[in-house]
Parts: structure tokens; sequence; C-alpha cells
């Protein structure tokens, strides 16, 4: 007698044998008693076992673990959105939070802007002007045999001789401090500068290729050159600085400083013992006389409010000299405040008057 | 990538079968645990390059934890006996079930122990996953003519080693 081997009895032990495999093989179990305790021992063995639960740390941890390997992997903008997506509620409260600040923040802002210039280019009879209203960044070339005067608001007067060569580098007005700042470059000629507004809601300083000149005066004359800067006060004091050696020094009225790129020198002189300052006087000696900026009056200039409010004007003159046609004269045509008007034709006979004065001695 | 849900839908259908797998296997709660920890960040690392077929890879994950248990067992070479709260199910005499069930654990386990790591893995898929032939020769990628003779072979030593311990008398 043939017996059953292990898969046979494995198989039927599993009930996976066929109806026909099955009954062939029950026949031979009922007459064979080792096959019989064979099948016993295989079911004992094959008995399924009570399965076990590992500890739930586990799936956390292979999370955790998932979640570092996409971080990783994780593009830039992926890791935004994941994280976005993983804070949506903090950072939309946070997002509030900003915009209601920065909302906050815009309707308190400061009102600064830039401050025009106008500048008054007298004609061929030197009884009227033409004007330029330039803002930051232009520069302002005086060609031969002409003449021109800038005015920063109504806060700096700026006489500039045939050959001067300035720019306009900072003009702004900080509302919140209400205070004006000016800055100027200075290539070459000469220039009478004189203030009209407080120091103390004013700051302005002008640049030569040798001196930074910060004025607490009232009125100066800069003549720049390619031997130097010279500098002569008439009124009040002038911070020299040499850009070159980066002296600095206080500089006194009735004396002439000239900045080197060696040094800064000094002596005292009688104003119109300065040949250049004689000449420069003499050279406007017509528009003294006969200065009338009429309806182009900067100080009749709604821009002229002493806010710089009015910044966006509509000059847009590129960053190089003057060409000073008729054609691009503008027309500024607010005509209130005449006071203004007269104050400052007062200080130009005043000043003519002192130049005849000391010319008389 | 594998996805975040993708992965927790993975461990939650077979998390069970493969822990139990590893666990007869390894004879170790512990060990189990941490092989199966194991096995499931080779499938992550495998899907930062790889694209997961869903359909393959309950035969991926059995293969990772066969691999891996095997490489325990080389390291370890197991001598203590399983977990003494493991437990069977069948059992003919409810009075003597816990002299019985320890007696016959003991006996099946150590039986197993002399055994290759591939028969004691077709043994317990055969025994505790209710696999055919077929499902364990590809989920161990080996032939089914192997595993049906690992099995006949595994059965043969432990019925054997049963009788040598006078089992088939009791029974």
């Amino acid at each position: 007698m043939k017996h059953l081997d292990e898969l046979t009895l494995l198989a039927l032990a599993k009930n996976e044998l066929t109806s026909v495999s099955k009954k062939s093989a029950t026949m031979h179990l009922e007459q064979c008693t080792d096959c019989k305790k064979k099948l016993q021992l295989i079911q004992v063995t094959i008995a399924p076992q009570k399965p076990r639960e590992p500890s739930k740390d586990i799936l956390s941890d292979i999370l955790h673990y998932h979640s570092q390997m996409q971080s990783i992997k994780m593009s830039f903008i992926q890791k935004m959105y994941h994280y976005i997506q993983l804070h949506r509620r903090p950072l939309a409260l946070s997002l509030g939070i900003v915009i209601g600040i920065a909302i906050a923040l815009f309707t308190k802002l400061p009102d600064s802007g830039s401050i025009p210039h106008i500048l008054y280019i007298p004609d061929a009879s030197r009884s009227k002007f033409h004007t330029k209203t330039l803002n930051e960044g232009h520069r302002i070339i005086i060609q031969e045999n002409s003449t021109a005067m800038l005015f920063a608001n109504n806060d700096i007067r700026f006489q500039l001789n045939a050959g001067a060569d300035i720019t306009i580098t900072r003009s702004y007005f900080n509302s919140s401090l209400s205070r004006k700042t000016y800055i100027y470059e200075i290539y070459g000629g000469i220039v009478n500068v004189k203030s009209f507004a407080s120091h103390q809601s004013m700051h302005y300083e002008l640049k030569t290729p040798d001196a930074l000149i910060q004025p607490s005066g009232t009125e100066f004359y800069v003549n720049v050159s390619s031997e130097g800067t010279h500098i002569y006060i008439v009124e009040g004091s002038v911070i020299l600085h040499n850009t070159a050696t980066h002296e600095a020094i206080e500089a006194e009225a009735g004396k002439l400083y000239t900045i080197t790129k060696h040094n800064i020198t000094y002596f005292d002189i009688a104003k119109y013992e300065l040949q250049w300052i004689h000449d420069f006087d003499m050279s406007f000696k017509d528009l003294s006389d006969n200065i009338d900026f009429g309806e182009y009056s900067a100080i009749h200039s709604n821009i002229n409010d002493n806010t710089g409010k009015e910044c966006s004007t509509k000059a847009n003159l590129e960053k190089d000299s003057l060409p000073f046609s008729n054609e691009d004269t503008e027309s500024l045509k607010n005509k209130n405040d005449i006071k203004d008007m007269k104050e400052l034709k007062n200080e130009m006979r005043q000043l003519k008057k002192e130049s005849k004065h000391k010319q008389g001695k | 990538m594998i996805s975040r849900e993708e992965l927790i839908s993975l461990y939650s259908t077979y998390y069970k079968e493969i822990f139990n797998y590893i666990y007869h296997l390894t004879g170790s709660y512990e060990t189990a645990e941490d092989i199966l920890h194991e096995t499931f960040i080779k499938i992550i690392e495998y899907s930062n390059n790889n694209t997961i077929n869903f359909n393959t890879v309950k035969s991926f994950l059995y293969r990772t934890a066969h691999n891996l248990s095997i490489n325990y067992l080389k390291k370890n070479k197991i001598t203590e006996s399983i977990d003494e709260d493991s437990n069977y199910l069948l059992v003919t005499n409810p009075v003597d079930e816990d002299v019985f069930t320890k007696e016959i654990k003991k006996e099946i386990t150590n039986a197993l122990q002399t055994l290759d790591t591939i028969s004691c893995s077709i043994f317990i898929m055969k025994r505790d996953n209710n696999y055919t032939n077929e499902e364990i020769a590809k989920l161990l990628h080996i032939s089914e003519r192997t595993v049906r003779r690992k099995l006949q072979a595994t059965l043969l030593h432990i019925l054997s080693h049963l009788k040598n311990k006078g089992f088939d008398e009791i029974l």
C-alpha cells in the first residue's frame, strides 16, 4: 500500500485537494494509521498562529522619515506650497496682520518729493527772461556770453556765469522732518550762491572736484577751475572739506580759500580785489538793475510752496547741457503772492548797492 | 515619490502579515518591529527614484522583509526560541492547552531553526498567510517547483523532529 506524501496530506489539511483526490485520500486514511497520524501532526504543525500587532509608533516613525525625505526631495516652490498647505491658517492670519500694518503705514507715509528748480535765462535785451523747470539729475552748462539764474524753490539762488557747469544731484523735501535737502555738483565756472531760507529747515551742499562745501552762511562765490576750487565768502561761514586730503575747516567771511588736491590755503582779501568776482558781478550788473521775472517768477509759481509737493512738473530734460532756445520756454502763470517777489527784488537791489558801495571805496 | 496617503494605505494593508512573517522568521518581536520599519523605509527610498507599481508592491515588501530577516539571522545566529507569549490557535485538548501548545511550539521552532531561511519563509507563508504555492513563488521570486520541494522537505523535517520527540504518540 502506497502511503500519502506530505504535500498531499498538507493539501488535505488545508482543504486544497480536488473532490476526487480528497475522496481517494480519505479512503486511504481510513485504512492507514501511519498516514492518519502524519496528517494529525501536519494539522498541528500548520495551525495558523495568533497574529501579533507591531507597535503603533512604527507608522509614525515611517511617516516622519517620509516627510524628511519629501522635504529634501521637494523643490523650493514645492516646499513653499507644502508649507502653505500645512500652515494655511496661521499664514492667513499673519498675512492679514502684515497687510493691516502696511495699510496703516501707507496712510501715514511722509509726503516726500523732489523740489523743482527754475532756471531764468535773460534774452538779448537782458530785460526779459525765458524759464526752464528743472529737477533732480539735470545738468546746466552756461554757454559763452551768457548768464543765468537758478532758483532752488525760494531757498537758494545761484548766479551762473558763462562757462558754469552745475548739476542738481539731489533736491527733495522730507515732510516728516520738514526739511529740504539740496546737493549740487559744480564741475567748472564761477557761481555766486546765496541762500534765503533758514539752515534749520534746509541742508545743502556743493561738490567740486576738489572740495565739499557745506554752507551755513548766506552768500559766497565759487570758482572751479583746473587749478582748484576758490571760495570767497561774503557773509556767514562755510564748512570746507578737501576731498583729497580729507582736511576740513570752517571758512569765514572776507577770506578767499583755495582748495587743491594737496591742501586748503586762505588769505584775507577785499571782495573786489579779486578780479574774477568783479568781472562776475559786472556781468550781472544789468540784470540786477532791471531784474523783473514777471509772470515767470519762481516765487509766484505753484511749485514754490516750500513743500515740493508739485514735484511732477512737465519738464523732462536730458542730463545734458541745455540749449537755451526760446521754444523751450515754459510759462508759470500763477500771479499770486506778490510780496515775495518784491522781497526778492529788494534783495537784489541791496546786493547791487553793496557792490557799488564797495567799488566806490 | 510615494505620497503620504499612499504610504499610509500601503502600511495599513500589509503591516500585519509582513510583521507576522518577520516575527515568525526571526522569532523576536523587537527585531520584527525593526525590520518592518526598515522594510517601509526601503520602499520610501525606492520610490524616490522609481515609480511604485501597486500590483507588485506586495512582492517587493515580502522580498525586502525576507532579505532583511536573512541578514539579521546571519548576523545574530539565532539560538533562542520564539517569544514565550506566542500562541498557536489549533489546540485539541483545552485542559492541556497550555502545556501542549508550549511544547509543540517549542519543538516546531527548534525544527525550523535548523532549516534554511527560504524553507522557513515558505513554511511561514503557507502556515500563517494561507498563500498558494504559486503566490509564494511569486513573492519570493523562486519557481513553484522549488516551493513544492522545499515545503515537502520542511514538512518531512518537522514531522520527523516531532516524531523523534514523541508527539505522534500523544496525538
